[in-house]
């Protein structure tokens, strides 16, 4: 009786194990497969006036594993996003001509609401990354 | 063969059959789990380092010693050794917080991965598992005391 547990708890553990681990593995493979899955493009910049300018931010997702929970910082301004799945999710946001300047970007979300994950860019200047 | 030799057989065979559990348990911890990681996800984890190594000590110490014992101390042993278990895995896994620094492209980028929700599984499972395996000792070691106290009489 009790090693039908055993074995009825080892079965399950690998079961839901498998069902836990396999979105963190399919986004991990599919990043190194392709460095174009994620993608964060930004601009053109739209002057507002002469401290404010306006700064499109499109993230450009290739991904099959839904990102759940997705937040941008820009030069310390954050951008929820909500969840995402594969396409273009573009949002506009106001930052001063100073932080336009001096860009710095961060971003965090869940792998398939489970896995957080938290990226800091260093070194970014004008561009796309 | 002598009984005295079958028991010194019995014991060698426990000691052999104990490390080479815990020397499969060291292969998987300290280096099939990190190259899982690295290769897949391109995060180092902290493969071999003189804390691992006497925690690993321990775990094949409290290995050998349940295959020997034939007592039921040997639950709290076993207690033991799951626990030893995991802390071994808590700290190959950096306690579920994955760190790593990529460059892509002239930047930096600086990962934070969380794999608290899948190690929370495993040690419960775990736990949960060592609770039902230490239940089953107890049944065998019963078992076996009503045998030798049938075979007195």
């Amino acid at each position: 009786m009790l090693a039908a547990t055993k074995y009825g708890i080892l079965v399950t553990a690998v079961i839901i194990s498998y069902l836990l681990v396999q979105p963190l593995i399919v986004f991990a493979v599919e990043s190194l497969s392709n460095p174009e899955e994620l993608k964060i493009v930004y601009g053109p910049i739209k002057i507002i006036n002469t401290t404010h300018v306006e700064l499109p931010v499109t993230i450009v997702y290739n991904g099959s594993v839904l990102l759940a929970d997705f937040q941008l910082t820009i030069s310390g301004k954050k951008i929820l996003f909500g969840d995402i799945s594969r396409g273009n999710h573009t949002k506009t946001i106001i930052i001063s001509l100073e932080e336009a300047r001096n860009i710095t970007i961060g971003y965090e979300f869940k792998i398939a609401r489970i896995y957080e994950v938290e990226i800091n860019i260093t070194g970014v200047s004008h561009g796309s990354k | 063969m002598a009984p005295s030799s079958l028991e010194h057989y019995r014991l060698i065979k426990s000691i052999g059959y104990g490390i080479a559990t815990g020397i499969a348990y060291y292969i998987i911890f300290a280096y099939i789990i990190p190259y899982i990681f690295y290769s897949t996800i391109n995060i180092p984890l902290e493969m071999s380092s003189p804390r691992i190594a006497v925690f690993l000590g321990f775990f094949i110490a409290l290995g050998v010693a349940e295959r020997i014992i034939k007592h039921p101390v040997v639950l709290a042993l076993k207690a033991l050794g799951k626990v030893v278990g995991i802390i071994i895995a808590l700290i190959i896994l950096n306690y579920g917080e994955l760190h790593t620094s990529v460059y892509y492209d002239n930047y930096l980028l600086n990962v934070k991965l969380n794999i608290k929700p899948i190690l929370s599984f495993l040690i419960i499972i775990s736990l949960v598992y060592g609770v039902v395996d230490a239940f089953s000792t107890l049944e065998k070691l019963e078992e076996n005391k009503e045998i030798r106290e049938t075979l007195e009489h």
